[in-house]
């Protein structure tokens, strides 16, 4: 009997179902057979009642014939309960009233004792009609028993979802990899741990792991979203005891555009500035910073810009060049290619202009504008610099100023300084320290904090 | 397609995830369709399903916080306890729902219900009940803040079980329950399966 199993959305039915996908070796839910299904539960009884694993139950299914001390035969009487839900199995049907597949009945309540996160017979004005427990059909509560499988130990323990199902898949086959290492060397340690106690370098980390996975493949190609579920169902569970990270799509294909570029050793450099402490790590030895807080990771999935890390301000030269900025601010930020085009041609201009006049002290005008109005007039004594040393073409048209430099006024100046600032620092960093002569008045410029007033004066 | 648009705006929003019991409460940043089913019907002042209007819905809000409240706690033994519950909500809620029956305007006019998003706190109130015509229109859109059906081509974001609407039967029961992506943020779709609200430059999908 198959066309029992299908995907869901439900987060720990679904992990389910791709845990038996990958233990059978199969492609899609639909392809499971029952008979099938027997055989896995051989298989979980005995791990989960093995003392790494059965620890780990108290977290899973507290109360449940696995971790209840006063259940003796812990292995039977749980292989009695898979069993009799296997008993019950139907084939999908064309509607139901199961809160996760919606192809079932429900036959019975199942509270955080078989689902983790449904509560107890405690808050029976929770569910639906004052029942005592959520309607799950028998499928889905049995899928939902091979779910911690593929949970991952963060400090709590998570629950990955993805929209690409191939990806969920390569995170499933090493916990798989990760079980069947466990079982070679009987050392059974419960779900995969390395180390990780903070969820989003967690999230970071498993993302990472599913791209590097499978180098070869496309991730261009897909949308793909990481979803981490963080939790625990332990009996008294601190209030905050679930959390929900999100990695976009366009953060995990820029992830995967940063792990297969030739300059992913300057993003792993992007990343470890990212580290937040108050004393000095050691950023050689990851087991000494992989639990701090990132601000890269943290500002990616806020949706804040991390341009700021991309330069060294007081070496003034770039951590990564043109073209990955480029598709950090186009993938990620959202930035019309003709936007960047014309800033990064405003650029090369200042830069020509700077080089050939010698003048620092423009540069230095241009970091350390303050406001909308300060930068605009550094431009303005740019364009004129430009007519004294003969240049022809103008900085910028007027459309280029509106359209493209500055298209938001105010709102938008600070992304168009950094990104001048990004290139001028890539285009000069050479030039400024490689000549004797400009090295001088660059020190002379860091001391002389006399920036002409008169010259920065508004029109 | 003619269909009837409705605005409506509130301080409050929350979609408790329908699988989550539990000491930390999420919301969803959108609501799913048995909200909004939910919601006609409130304002009919009668059960309303996909039978009568089918639907559709673009949600936005400006900032998600978390609020600390008190639950009470029923027992099968009739005993109560208090405890306390972080229950994430987002902040002005911002709706659009767009009705194929046109003839809902006059409930939307004078709503027989008070109209909530969420919970009796989430209160929203109607600010602009108009016709207008949605179109086909093919090539690139913008699309979000509304669910859509797993598998829909095109389409990507995180997934959900989610329940189409309600039985008023006792006890009430859920029907249509199936995976749908949640979008929560807007993101650029190619496909023909959603309409398009020239004025405000959005896709809708239409469910039911
Ligand atoms: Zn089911």
């Amino acid at each position: 009997m198959n066309n029992i199993f299908t995907y869901t959305g439900n987060p720990f039915v679904d992990a389910g179902i791709t845990a038996m996908l990958v233990w059978l070796g199969k492609e899609k839910p639909e392809d499971i057979e029952d008979y099938e299904v027997k055989n896995l539960i051989d298989e979980i009884t005995d791990l989960y009642t093995k003392d790494g694993w059965n620890k780990i139950m108290y977290s899973i299914f507290p109360n449940s014939k696995l971790t209840n001390p006063s259940v003796k035969d812990k292995k039977g009487e749980y292989t009695k309960f898979l069993n009799e839900l296997l008993s019950e199995v139907t084939v999908l049907g064309n509607g139901g009233n199961c809160i996760a597949c919606g192809r079932r009945n429900y036959k019975r309540q199942f509270t955080k004792t078989q689902v983790p996160l449904t509560g107890t017979s405690d808050f029976i004005n929770f569910f639906s009609y004052g029942k005592e427990g959520a309607d799950y059909c028998s499928v889905c509560a049995l899928a939902i028993q091979f779910s911690p499988l593929i949970f991952y130990k963060a400090g709590n323990l998570v629950c990955l979802q993805s929209n690409n199902k191939e990806a969920e898949k390569i995170y499933a086959n090493k916990c798989k990899t990760f079980i069947d290492m466990q079982k070679a060397t009987k050392n059974y340690t419960g779900c995969n741990d390395e180390g990780y106690t903070n969820p989003v370098n967690a999230l970071f980390h498993l993302a990472s792991d599913i791209i590097l996975t499978y180098d070869r493949r496309d991730w261009q190609k897909d949308n793909t979203n990481i979803r981490l579920y963080y939790f625990t169902n332990f009996n008294q569970p601190p209030i905050d005891n679930l959390s929900i990270f999100d990695m976009p799509d366009k953060i995990f294909k820029f992830l995967a555009y940063a792990l297969q570029h030739e300059e992913k050793d300057n993003w792993k450099k992007v990343i470890k500035r990212g580290y937040i402490s108050t004393k000095k790590v050691n950023l050689e030895d990851e087991e000494k910073y992989k639990n701090l807080r990132n601000d890269v990771y943290e500002r990616l999935l806020r949706g804040e810009s991390i341009l700021g890390y991309f330069v060294d301000t007081s070496e003034r030269k770039t951590l990564v060049g043109w073209s990955f900025l480029e598709y950090y601010m186009k993938g990620v930020r959202g930035l019309e290619e003709k936007r960047l085009e014309t800033i990064k041609r405003v650029s090369d201009d200042i830069a020509e202009l700077i080089k050939a006049k010698g003048n620092v002290r423009r540069l230095t005008q241009l970091e350390t504008a303050k406001t909308y109005g300060e930068f605009r007039n550094v431009l303005r004594l740019v364009i004129k610099d430009r007519i004294n040393a003969g240049f022809e073409r103008p900085l910028f048209t007027i459309d280029e100023y509106e359209k493209y430099l500055f298209p938001e006024g105010n709102l938008s100046w600070k992304e168009t300084q950094d990104l001048i600032i990004f290139r001028l620092y890539e285009q000069l960093h050479n030039w400024l320290t490689g000549n004797e002569e400009i090295k001088e008045i660059v020190i002379g410029e860091e001391s002389d904090n006399e920036i002409e007033k008169e010259e920065l004066s508004y029109e | 397609m003619r269909v009837l648009r409705v605005h409506l705006v509130g301080w409050t929003a929350s979609f408790r995830y329908p699988i989550f019991v539990t000491g930390y409460q999420p919301t969803l940043p959108v609501p799913p369709v048995s909200t909004i089913y939910g919601l006609i019907s409130a304002a009919k002042g009668e059960y309303v399903t996909p039978q009568d209007t089918k639907v559709g819905y673009v949600m936005r809000s400006d900032a998600k916080g978390v609020d600390l409240e008190t639950i009470y706690m029923l027992s099968n033994d009739n005993s109560v306890k208090s405890n306390v519950y972080k229950r994430e909500f987002l902040l002005n809620p911002d709706l659009y729902i767009y009705l194929t029956n046109l003839s809902f305007k006059e409930a939307f006019k004078k709503p027989e219900y008070s109209l909530l998003l969420g919970r009796s706190s989430d209160l929203i109130m109607v600010t602009e009940i108009k016709e207008i015509e949605l179109i086909q229109k093919h090539g690139r859109k913008r699309v979000g803040g509304t669910v859509v059906p797993f598998c829909e081509e095109g389409i990507w974001g995180p997934l959900q079980a989610l329940p189409m609407y309600f039985s008023n039967t006792i006890p009430r029961e859920v029907i249509g329950i199936k995976p749908y992506y949640v979008l929560g943020d807007f993101i650029e779709y190619e496909g023909d399966s959603f309409l398009y609200d020239e004025e405000l430059e959005w896709g809708v999908y239409i469910h039911g």
